[in-house]
């Protein structure tokens, strides 16, 4: 901190959020989640009730599966609290985002895959890691994943990379040149989550400073990450 | 077309609808404000395709038509005329040009057809409310100074006006931020408002309209849709496209929990804010204010040029803070409050910090500090 105190004062910036835009209009689909996307676009034509997507943070899972939802009028279902959802579900399909989160509702989950084999309907699992990997002890429920469709969601091509930082600028109403997008997906690791954390820095220091997100910001951004000034201290 | 009227009309008419248009325009019709004589008067158009007034002032009209001439060069010819005269505008057989003859001068301009005058299609309007002019104008006064010029983050630059239930009443409020401060003002909903779309109203139409809400008898009709806004003041008419984006949820950086309360007689506070910044960078124009029980020091420092400090009696009497806030934003807000006092609710040096007018309980701002 007493580095800091050289420093000249520095602007705070209001935190003002953003939206997310979560339509299908606004997905990004190349090589690495076109399976992904086709098995949303093709419901309910499933090879199994219980599919799960599984990929890396902010490869567009709960963008798939907003989209999923509001084309299945799934019910969301907390991935903490599955056991109070299944009661009320009837034939509606279901989704749970992000069902790795924390430790995973065993007995809940096997209830309500029984529940959604039993009537008929389907249900959209969302996960960082493959079921094998969620530690399930519950032998039922572990053959029960076993049959549920998996499609990975792999790390994120150029082409992919470019199309999400321009979603989330977009999401952020900021416009930004092409060659600024361009810029970026040269210079960062090759992570979603690491463009969201960039977009994220760029969009703060724009506004902190009342200037447009121009290459000349993009590379500073990028160059003081890549030195480790990785956090806000807000 | 050939007309006669008051030199005193046609300038003022002359001088609502000009400021429209752009000093620089690719397109040259721009540059020209359309006139139409018909019946007893001559109405006045200009654009920027953006945002369009219209003013009709009474006129003898000894043959109709309509033309357009540059808008400029026609209001400073018409500011040089000798109050009180009359003005003649005609124009040739050919329409190419008009004659406007005072007295013993006169000009001949060049006209552009009236036929390539953009119309600003308005569309339909979903609501329609009637406010008086002094109410509108406060909306705007108090928001205005916060609209960011940032062109790339559009969504901020205008005033967001859209209606809010507090207490079980429904309230008109005005919200404009540039992602460093915001400022927030309400009035009682009026009639006709409920169920309006929350709509952005960009920044040259506010100031248009800011000047021209001034007579503060006149009655303000407001029209408007998902994209267009129309006022109807008096007898000129503003219609302007809307900002197409998304404003902030706001409400999330109104900090509810502030509880380090400080009261400032105003005026002092910001003649002292003023005194010290003169000392500091055009940058950076940080100002530090340590407050404890009783008391404010202002002290601005710049390591090219030394320091100042001013200390300032004060209503304080929680835990001692030290917080750094940009010296022209303090007095900005200063400049909107009525009050003698002004109350500052704060919570820590790296949180928004609201400011109250104690005269006005309706207006309400909100400051990010800065680290210092």
């Amino acid at each position: 901190m007493t580095a800091q105190r050289t420093d000249p004062p520095r602007q705070l910036p209001l935190d003002l959020g953003h939206g997310t835009g979560y339509s299908r209009d606004e997905l990004v689909v190349s090589g690495t989640n076109n399976q992904a996307a086709a098995l949303v676009d093709r419901w309910p034509d499933w090879p199994s009730p219980v599919v799960v997507l599984a990929g890396p943070a902010g490869s567009g899972k709960s963008h798939l599966a907003a989209i999923w939802r509001a084309r299945a009028n799934a019910v969301v279902v907390d991935a903490r609290r599955i056991g109070d959802c299944i009661a009320s579900l009837g034939a509606r399909p279901a989704l749970i985002d992000d069902v790795d989160a924390g430790a995973v509702d065993e007995q809940g989950l096997f209830h309500l895959i029984n529940a959604v084999r039993g009537a008929g309907s389907t249900l959209l699992l969302t996960a960082r890691r493959f079921p094998s990997a969620w530690g399930v002890s519950l032998p039922d429920l572990a053959s029960r994943l076993k049959a549920a469709a998996t499609v990975e969601i792999h790390e994120p091509d150029d082409l992919l990379l470019a199309g999400v930082i321009t979603k989330l600028f977009a999401d952020r109403q900021v416009e930004v040149e092409p060659h600024v997008v361009q810029y970026l997906v040269r210079r960062i690791e090759r992570s979603l989550a690491t463009a969201m954390r960039v977009v994220e820095r760029l969009d703060r220091t724009a506004l902190e400073r009342k200037m447009p997100i121009t290459r000349a910001l993009a590379a500073e951004t990028v160059s003081a990450m890549d030195e480790g000034q990785g956090a806000f201290e807000i | 077309m050939r007309v006669i009227l008051e030199r005193s009309n046609l300038l003022k008419s002359l001088n609502h609808v000009h400021r429209v248009v752009e000093r620089r325009n690719t397109i040259p019709i721009l540059s020209n404000v359309l006139l139409s004589a018909e019946g007893a008067s001559l109405e006045m158009k200009a654009t920027d395709l953006d945002l369009e007034v219209t003013e009709a002032t009474p006129a003898k009209v000894e043959r109709g038509g309509a033309t357009t001439v540059p808008a400029h060069l026609l209001y400073d010819i018409v500011r040089k005329l000798s109050d009180g005269a009359e003005v003649m505008l005609k124009t040739d057989e050919d329409g190419n040009a008009m004659t406007v003859t005072s007295g013993r001068s006169s000009f001949r301009l060049q006209c552009l057809p009236q036929s390539d005058f953009p119309e600003l299609s308005a569309g339909s309007f979903s609501h329609i409310f009637r406010l008086d002019s002094v109410a509108l104008k406060g909306l705007i006064e108090k928001t205005q100074f916060a609209i960011s010029t940032e062109e790339t983050r559009y969504y901020l630059n205008g005033i967001y006006l859209h209606t809010h239930e507090v207490g079980g009443k429904l309230k008109l409020r005005s919200v404009a931020t540039d992602g460093h401060r915001l400022a927030r003002a309400e009035i009682d909903a009026p009639a006709g408002s409920e169920g309006m779309p929350g709509i952005i109203i960009p920044r040259k139409t506010v100031s248009e309209l800011q000047k021209l809400v001034d007579d503060p008898d006149v009655a303000v009709t407001t029209e408007l849709s998902d994209t267009k806004i129309r006022f109807t003041i008096g007898s000129v008419v503003l219609t302007s496209k809307l900002i197409d984006g998304t404003f902030p949820d706001y409400q999330r950086v109104i900090p509810t929990g502030n509880d380090k309360k400080l009261i400032l007689d105003r005026q002092s506070f910001a003649a002292a804010v003023d005194r010290v910044s003169t000392i500091s960078s055009e940058r950076g124009r940080a100002v530090k204010l340590s407050i404890s029980e009783g008391q404010v020091t202002l002290a601005v420092n710049n390591p090219d040029s030394g320091s100042a400090t001013e200390e300032l009696a004060a209503d304080y009497s929680s835990d001692p803070i030290e917080i750094g806030f940009n010296a022209k934003y303090l007095l900005d807000v200063a400049a909107q409050l009525t009050g003698t006092e002004a109350k500052f609710m704060l919570a820590d040096a790296g949180s928004p910090t609201l400011i109250h007018d104690m005269a006005d309980e309706t207006a309400l701002y909100v400051l990010m500090p800065m680290r210092v």
